[in-house]
């Protein structure tokens, strides 16, 4: 379990060194797959993908107290905040395909609170990794609690998993929901009651 | 054996020889013969896939994968990533099984005689398939429709005609005249027409990033390029 203050994994000049690395193997995919590399619409896409691939996984290149970016206000406010359907993307770990959804915050300021968008910020930075769903959603609840110490945070993630519509169990209208309680939500069920009712359409 | 005859023209290919075009291309334009050369081109490029060079490709595959989770900045021995390129060799593997498949395979002779000239059309068939620029999925819905001249197709074999040229790296333009032009070829319908709109997560999950936009490309073939109305009450149906 990563702290906020996790060390960077990568760099811009990092991910300049690998790009060639990783366009070889794209190359390498395409023939192993049975197709031509040389022909017009293929010839440049190992390095699309090798990039394409590069920035799904940007988020190891940021860390969060750069993004929060001191957007931190004392604010004397003590009801509920709720920030709803943040588009996310990220990808599977296993299959390495995308799954895509929406991202429900909802915390408990304690005589702190931050600005809006570092929200969608924090889901940005944890989805575009190699992910699974669990963890992804632990994360952002963990980061928003350290960065701010609230009263209680809420994380609801609802998704679509493409390694489930296309491929496996090709199940076209499957959601995979989860959720992390921190602080007041965990303890207080009309807390987390409020919170639910209030991201439901 | 007429209709395999058409249908191994599908693939221009016959016991490995380049098949002569035939003029089964009665009622329709010379347009449309071209662009099935054209379509035809792209099959010879591609090697064909034969299901038991899958498991032979594997390795070579999963050192692929293993080399780029490196390239990523990823730990490839975490416990989640262990097994990650051999799991994701395979889904490229089946997201691509279009390649080991012929059009004349899956029809399976199931196109019958039937004196029936009225519109057929089955919509909002599921496809999933591959960006061939960026590798990422492109996700959608297609609508086919086509005016049978006395012979039909059992209606799930459109449904797998939509698998075999979807499940490939493909361009949506192209994936559409493919599936076009393989109804044409097997069954000599008066028309054809196929809608697709779908979803490019290369345009939603990088580049513009515009999560709503949609992506309609068509191809309509005999009377339903010649004659309006016949077009006009496929889309009013498609769009109902």
């Amino acid at each position: 379990m990563e702290s906020w203050k996790e060390e960077r994994t990568r760099s811009i000049e990092d991910n300049e060194m690998n790009l060639p690395g990783i366009a070889a193997a794209y190359t390498s995919i395409l023939r192993g797959l049975g197709e031509d590399p040389l022909r017009q619409g293929l010839l440049k896409t190992p390095r699309r993908a090798a990039t394409a691939m590069q920035f799904f996984t940007k988020g190891y290149q940021e860390k969060i107290s750069d993004v929060l970016n001191n957007a931190i206000f004392d604010e004397d406010h003590d009801e509920m905040v709720i920030v709803k359907d943040i588009d996310m993307f990220s990808m599977c770990e296993h299959h390495l395909v995308p799954f895509i959804g929406k991202v429900h915050i909802g915390y408990l300021p304690n005589k702190r609170v931050v600005g809006l968008s570092k929200l969608a910020r924090i889901v940005e930075i944890y989805s575009r990794r190699l992910q699974v769903q669990e963890r992804l959603t632990k994360q952002i609840a963990v980061a928003i609690t350290e960065s701010l110490q609230p009263s209680g945070v809420g994380v609801v993630i609802e998704a679509s998993h493409m390694c489930m519509v296309m491929r496996g169990v090709q199940k076209m209208n499957s959601k995979t929901v989860t959720s992390t309680m921190l602080g007041v939500f965990r303890e207080d069920p009309k807390t987390r009651e409020e919170f639910l009712k209030l991201i439901k359409d | 054996m007429e209709h395999q005859k058409a249908a191994a023209e599908m693939n221009r290919v016959c016991n490995g020889n380049i098949v002569a075009s035939h003029n089964c291309h009665r009622g329709f334009s010379e347009e449309a013969m071209i662009q099935s050369k054209k379509a035809a081109v792209q099959n010879k490029h591609e090697k064909s896939r034969k299901e038991s060079e899958d498991e032979s490709k594997l390795p070579a595959l999963e050192a692929a994968y293993s080399t780029i989770l490196k390239g990523l900045g990823e730990n490839t021995d975490r416990q989640g990533l262990l097994l990650t390129p051999r799991r994701a060799a395979k889904a490229m593997q089946f997201l691509t099984k279009g390649y080991h498949e012929t059009v004349y395979e899956i029809l399976n002779d199931a196109i019958f005689d039937e004196d029936h000239d009225e519109m057929v059309i089955v919509k909002d068939i599921d496809m999933f398939s591959l960006c061939e620029h960026h590798l990422v999925p492109f996700i959608g819905k297609v609508h086919i429709g086509y005016l049978p001249n006395k012979r039909v197709v059992g209606l799930s074999k459109l449904a797998r005609i939509v698998e075999i040229f979807s499940r490939r790296l493909q361009v949506q333009e192209r994936l559409t005249k493919q599936i076009a032009l393989a109804i044409t070829e097997a069954l000599n319908p008066a028309g054809v027409a196929v809608v697709i709109e779908a979803v490019h997560m290369c345009m939603v999950m990088r580049g513009v990033q515009k999560m709503n936009s949609q992506t309609i490309t068509s191809t309509m073939l005999g009377v339903f390029r010649e004659d309006t109305k016949t077009r006009e009450e496929f889309l009013s149906l498609v769009r109902s």
